[in-house]
């Protein structure tokens, strides 16, 4: 395949996963790009993660700043990073933990006008927001432009992933049609690692094009009771966002 | 006819996990998701406003398949059928 293969050094970092999808698919992942919109409770598992995992190039896009409440759950920053930017935070844990990795940090807000130069050619978006208002610009934006979108969101001890096929499945405007806008959501950093986890499992799957993913599929964790539930979809003919967009199958 | 219902996230707290409900044959989600509200202020500013109709956010689904906003005035629910209340969750 094209690009850059890896090394003699990263065959030792990566030689349990080899055992699973070989060179080949390590090749794959790194030379694969991943855009995560948001390095909080979602974000810092996604990047960990997809950065040990060996995925090339992350983009991880986030406007705010760390601060002392945000430390329960987003696991990406550390008591001496309040105050830094969190891609900054960010950049910093994801190079040493993977040094053959490459992380464009983007401390920038996610809006129509923006969100094209933010994504870049990255052909995976993680959805690791934490507001419906930006989800529905990166869900406009992936059908759009034909890219994978993989959205998990949290509240206290209960999750829902699903993942966004352009053409192909229900999109966010499909399944969550009119969500109101909710501040301060009580969260336990558990839920938010167990529904990033879930949602690097599903990045990982698409880069390689092994297992079945998330189309059409909206799962629900209940952590209270330790179930995982799963609501089967399909998109909306009339949907504005994608109900216009032609079949893959055509 | 007896129906079971399945509640996640806040509607658990709210309305209790796996409820077995009793319906008149024929009845629709609108039917059911009122008897569930009763006159219960708080469950009907979460689940169904003051005039029954189930508020836009809310995903109904029956027997594990979600069931379109627009099929809900056509939909006659059936004995056995399991439907699951869910208020997506909207934070990262
Ligand atoms: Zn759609």
């Amino acid at each position: 395949m094209e690009g850059s293969k890896i090394s003699v050094e990263e065959s030792e970092r990566y030689c349990r996963q080899l055992l699973i999808f070989g060179e080949e698919g390590q090749n794959r992942l790194k030379n694969s790009h991943v855009a995560i919109a948001g390095a909080g409770g979602l974000g810092s598992p996604v990047a960990y993660y997809l950065a040990v995992a060996g995925v090339g190039s992350l983009t991880i896009i986030d406007k705010d700043v760390v601060e002392l409440s945000n430390l329960n759950r987003q696991i990406l920053h550390y008591d001496e990073d309040i105050g830094i930017e969190k891609v900054e935070s960010a950049s910093i844990k994801l190079k040493r933990i993977n040094p053959h990795i490459t992380v464009h940090a983007k401390s920038e807000n996610i809006d129509p006008s923006s969100v094209d130069s933010l994504i870049g050619d990255a052909s995976v978006i993680v959805d690791a927001m934490d507001n419906f208002e930006t989800r529905y610009i990166l869900n406009s934006f992936a059908v759009k432009n034909r890219k994978i979108l993989v959205h998990g969101a949290v509240r206290s001890f209960d999750g829902q992933v699903t993942t966004v096929i352009p053409g192909k499945s229900a999109c966010l405007a499909c399944i969550f049609p009119d969500v109101k806008v909710s501040d301060k959501v009580p969260v336990i950093g558990i839920t938010p690692g167990i529904i990033g986890l879930l949602q690097a499992n599903e990045v990982i799957k698409h880069l390689l094009g092994i297992g079945e993913g998330l189309g059409n599929r909206l799962l629900l964790w209940d952590g209270l009771t330790g179930r995982l539930e799963e609501i089967k979809l399909k998109k909306r003919p009339d949907c504005p966002v994608c109900g216009n967009e032609y079949s893959m199958e055509d | 006819m007896k129906v079971k219902v399945k509640t996640f996230a806040r509607f658990r707290e709210l309305f209790g996990s796996d409820l077995a409900i009793d319906l008149p044959e024929g009845t629709g989600i609108t039917g059911l998701v009122s008897g569930i509200c009763g006159n219960d202020p708080e469950k009907q500013d979460a689940l169904c406003g003051k005039e029954g109709n189930i508020l836009g956010h809310v995903i109904v689904a029956v027997n594990g398949v979600r069931l379109d906003r627009d099929d809900f005035p056509t939909f006659s629910l059936k004995e056995g059928d399991e439907v699951a209340l869910y208020p997506p969750v909207s934070g990262g």
